[in-house]
């Protein structure tokens, strides 16, 4: 499938009628995820964005229900059921989200991120080369999309290539003038496709399928010390992780007490109480236990889970970090 | 409640908005003071309904207005009526606002979470149970239920410390335990006081003094991470196999069902795949004990 460029502001301006529409727009020097109101506010020539669009999905600050006590206890969900299409999000972010969609339907679902995400539809925009010199996409094998979109736009100069993922997509595609793709579209967009090694080399230095083994082998090496020594605890690389997803539960009582909420926010393992529990213990209390963590998590655990890493090498965490601890870095030592 | 389902695109579940996150409202029937810290609570749920519990579980209770907090269900599933016990000492916000609360308060009740001691594998065993502090709590709901269906185990041996004489819990059921038929109770403290006339020390100190075949025997062991250490050692030396000693872990069991990442060892979300481990799979954790 394909559209013409000139056909994609009408695409868009007709999605702004039916859904919130959500893009990449200019943010001081740099781009950031906003509402957008016409196809011009969009800035789709972005590098990356400072937080990941995984904020519609999982909003920083979530509530869970609203409680009141008059007598008894009156619980009623809180259930957003805004129509929302986020556009122009690149393949790393898009298998962050992928990833996202396995973690939290797995076993006893998230109820509230499902509820999201059968309403998100995702269009993503294919990348013309990394985002800055720090960005590995290549090498954690996210700058192709595996799945978690709905539509994919790939630049072909005079028209894009469309690729559908997710089946509610048809419902996007009857908004647009999408026409199928002949056999000439579809040998440049495959001629494309394939140059992407060459244009996303790797920066890893090895084959990261060996990247799970390196960690492991790594479980008790001096690196976590080393990098103790320079994090502050702030948890700023799991604020701007795309595929960070863990929460707290605080509740917030009305000031007349007679009802309030429940809402989750997003916390982090690098918070030096992220693993404490009451009456003092603290089964992660050493920040270089925490790193570790955090590195296991993002470049083995779901690896060996789901068979996708939880690193998309996006570069954003060693963008953020005041120490300039970069996972890239980590990742490079281990070899 | 609403469990208004969403079925999301391509995939094979569906959900309510929320559920997961919703507690049920239930009643605390009565409270009784075990310890100056451990109180012990009796909660039936609002719709009457039982709670669907296997020994070991743990259910996360709202006190509204304050927060959640995960507590180890300390009844057996065997025991008669509707209701659940908790047993629950004073360490915190919610743990302190539950203290404060009587008979006749609602609170919000979710689960039975996690796994839970494996009972149809315990079945036919010795068991061995060890207990140090409050893990008592969560062994009292095995230990009732081996006792309600005694037929069904070989001989039973709670070895249980406390740190003083006045911290030990459910004093009255380790007389009552003591009198079954085929069940060995020792306890020890760490500190006695004047009246104390019992065991001070090491609770491994008490293992030859219970009849338990230890090749034949399962060893269920609930406690602080320290004692964990020195109590596998000294189970293990005695000739109990690994892979029939269970372990339950205290963790941070946020949320209850996988997501928030508190609780995570290693790549293992306690909250789903414990807080009952046998030991073969903790064993291969690095972060568990």
């Amino acid at each position: 499938m394909a559209i013409g460029k000139e056909d994609l502001p009408g695409f868009v301006e007709r999605l702004m009628l039916d859904y919130e529409v959500v893009a990449p727009v200019p943010k001081g020097s740099r781009y950031a995820y906003g509402k957008v109101e016409k196809f011009s506010d969009m800035a789709l020539g972005y590098d990356t964005t400072l937080l990941p669009p995984k904020k519609y999905l999982l909003p920083r600050r979530e509530e869970l229900f609203r409680y009141s006590l008059d007598g008894g206890i009156t619980i009623t969900p809180k259930v957003d059921k805004t129509r929302r299409v986020i556009f122009g999000m690149h393949s790393c972010d898009i298998n962050a989200v992928w990833l996202l969609d396995d973690v939290l339907a797995e076993g006893i679902p998230d109820g509230p991120y499902i509820a999201r995400r059968a309403n998100t539809f995702i269009v993503g925009l294919d990348c013309e080369e990394p985002c800055w010199e720090r960005s590995f996409c290549g090498s954690m094998k996210s700058n192709r999309p595996g799945g978690g979109y709905d539509l994919y736009l790939v630049d072909l100069g005079s028209l894009y290539v469309v690729l559908t993922g997710a089946r509610k997509a048809s419902e996007l595609v009857a908004l647009g003038k999408f026409f199928p793709a002949n056999y000439s579209i579809s040998d440049a967009f495959y001629e494309k496709w394939r140059a992407k090694e060459s244009v996303f080399p790797d920066r890893v230095g090895y084959d990261t399928g060996r990247l799970p083994a390196f960690l492991a082998d790594a479980y008790e090496s001096v690196v976590w010390d080393a990098l103790e020594e320079r994090c502050f605890d702030c948890g700023a690389c799991t604020v701007v992780c795309p595929s960070c997803y863990c929460f707290d539960v605080v509740d917030e009582p009305d000031l007349d007490m007679k009802g309030g909420v429940r809402y989750r926010k997003w916390d982090g393992c690098q918070m030096k109480a992220f693993a404490s529990v009451a009456g003092g213990g603290n089964f992660r209390g050493k920040r270089s236990d925490r790193l570790r963590h955090r590195m296991m998590r993002k470049g083995r655990y779901f690896k060996e889970k789901f068979g996708r890493f939880a690193c998309v090498g996006c570069g954003r965490c060693g963008k953020a970090c005041l120490a300039e601890i970069d996972i890239l870095d980590v990742f490079r030592q281990l070899r | 409640m609403t469990t208004s389902g969403v079925v999301w695109d391509g995939m094979h579940m569906t959900s309510g908005n929320g559920s997961a996150y919703i507690p049920r409202r239930a009643e605390i029937v009565s409270v009784k003071s075990l310890t100056a810290r451990e109180k012990y609570f009796e909660v039936r749920m609002a719709d009457g309904m039982p709670l669907g519990h296997v020994p070991g579980q743990f259910v996360e209770v709202s006190v509204f207005g304050v927060g959640e907090a995960p507590i180890s269900v300390s009844s057996s599933p065997t025991k008669k009526g509707a209701s659940f016990e908790l047993c629950i000492r004073n360490a915190g916000n919610v743990t302190g606002a539950l203290h404060r609360k009587g008979p006749g308060s609602l609170v919000g009740i979710r689960g039975p979470y996690g796994r839970g001691f494996p009972v149809d594998e315990l079945a036919g065993r010795d068991i061995l149970f060890v207990a140090g502090g409050l893990g008592l709590a969560p062994l009292r709901s095995m230990i009732n239920y081996c006792v309600d269906k005694r037929p069904e185990f070989g001989r039973l041996a709670l070895l249980y410390g406390a740190r003083t004489p006045s911290d030990l819990l459910f004093t009255d059921e380790l007389d009552r335990w003591q009198s079954t038929p085929g069940f060995d109770v020792e306890t020890t403290v760490d500190l006695a006081d004047g009246a104390w006339e019992g065991n001070v020390g090491a609770i491994t100190r008490l293992l030859d003094r219970v009849d338990i075949d230890t090749e034949k025997a399962a060893a269920l062991v609930v406690g602080p991470p320290a004692m964990f250490r020195f109590v596998l050692k000294s189970v293990l030396g005695r000739g109990v196999y690994e892979s029939r000693v269970y372990l339950s872990l205290e963790r941070r069991m946020k949320c209850g069902v996988g997501k928030c990442g508190h609780c995570q060892v290693d790549d293992v979300y306690v909250c789903r795949k414990g807080p009952v481990f046998p030991y073969t799979r903790l064993r291969r954790l690095e972060e568990a004990i």
